[in-house]
């Protein structure tokens, strides 16, 4: 997907959120308030986009937490143009979450 | 309270819809989202079959060969259908049809019998499907006239090739086929429809077909259900709201024209 790429309202939203620290679908979800059949399909779509890159946990960090690896996503260089473009087309995204210190770190 | 092994076997069935090769790492992230789920874990679960056919279908778009996603290729394609239709009602030798055409009381007959299929299978159309095409409310960005106008003709166009089509078969077919004439029918209700469904698909701006398109909401809870879908034009024109189920406030399909600023200088390669 090219870094202009077009993205709908709740898919700006859903990258609006992972730039802001949600790292995991789940807590997408939580934070977005979107149900799990909008907030998948549309990673997966981010991803296949190259807008997000998504990574598995190590299963010894998961193993020693004792709880199953979760799959981290991460926003891309050309994430990051297409989330500017979207802000723009969308002014109040950007109030929509506070940035999240640890998905920042 | 239900068991979790029910979640797990929920998220097995969904997961026989994604393709074999990305079946198990699909069927392992949502078990870890699954794991932290503490309430609503059933509704959680559910959503995992759209996400399942999400996966499906965008396989097989990309393993499609011919699209009419472009308004060239689409009339392209109605004008091929066209013409072949019509030499395979005309072109063909020993087809006793040429007479038949030929006498001026008969070509009356059948021009006055093709009106009122034509009337007859409007009238089904209107009452199996609503033919609003949706509201495109004018804003700043919105083209100016000239532009807009080319929806319309593209409609037009599109209507004009594909109501010979079934006329064509049916003569075709008539010398060995005697209830040719319900293939009429049928196929202008049938084509009529997906003109319609069509022509709510593209964008009023350059007329591709819209893409990304997001399921908004979960209605009522049901497996594949949502509130409706927002879709997008690749090059920037403009989005689209078309809702699943008619509402008080949103009972058509809505269109926002958005600044041309944020228009791309070149088409756009993602598709849901």
């Amino acid at each position: 997907m090219p870094s202009q790429a077009k993205l709908s309202h709740t898919a700006a939203v859903i990258l609006q959120a992972i730039d802001a620290g949600r790292v995991y679908g789940f807590s997408v979800m939580e934070e977005t308030g979107l149900p799990s059949g909008t907030v998948y399909p549309t990673l997966r779509r981010l991803e296949r986009g190259g807008l997000i890159r998504s990574q598995w946990e190590s299963q010894t960090v998961a193993d020693a937490d004792q709880r199953p690896a979760r799959k981290y996503y991460r926003i891309t260089h050309s994430g990051k143009l297409t989330l500017a473009a979207s802000q723009k087309r969308y002014p109040l995204l950007v109030r929509l979450f506070p940035v999240h210190a640890e998905g920042k770190a | 309270m239900i068991p979790r092994a029910l979640h797990i076997a929920i998220l097995r069935n969904a997961a026989l819809l994604v393709p074999d090769a990305e079946r198990a790492e699909w069927l392992a992230e949502w078990k870890a989202e699954l794991w932290y789920v503490e309430r609503g874990a059933t509704t959680f679960c559910i959503g995992s079959f759209r996400d399942a056919l999400w996966l499906r279908c965008s396989n097989l778009s990309a393993r499609r060969t011919f699209s009419v996603e472009s308004p060239l290729r689409c009339m392209l394609l109605l004008a091929t259908l066209a013409l072949l239709s019509s030499l395979f009602a005309f072109g063909l030798p020993s087809r006793k049809l040429f007479a038949f055409a030929c006498s001026p009381p008969a070509i009356e007959h059948f021009a006055f019998g093709c009106f009122w299929l034509y009337l007859e299978s409007l009238l089904v159309l209107l009452t199996l499907n609503p033919l609003a095409l949706g509201a495109y409310a004018e804003n700043r960005s919105a083209p100016p006239l000239a532009v807009r106008l080319r929806r319309w003709l593209f409609l037009a166009f599109k209507i004009f090739l594909l109501a010979p089509i079934p006329v064509f078969v049916c003569i075709a077919l008539l010398p060995i086929f005697p209830p040719a004439p319900w293939i009429v029918v049928f196929g202008w209700i049938l084509g009529f429809r997906w003109v319609v469904a069509d022509q709510r698909l593209r964008c009023p701006v350059c007329l591709h077909l819209l893409s990304n398109s997001t399921p908004v909401g979960s209605a009522a809870q049901l497996v594949h259900g949502s509130y409706g879908a927002e879709l997008i034009c690749a090059r920037g024109h403009g989005s689209l709201y078309a809702p699943n189920i008619p509402t008080s406030w949103c009972s058509s399909q809505r269109w926002q024209y958005l600044e041309p600023s944020s228009a791309s200088p070149r088409p756009q390669t993602c598709r849901s």
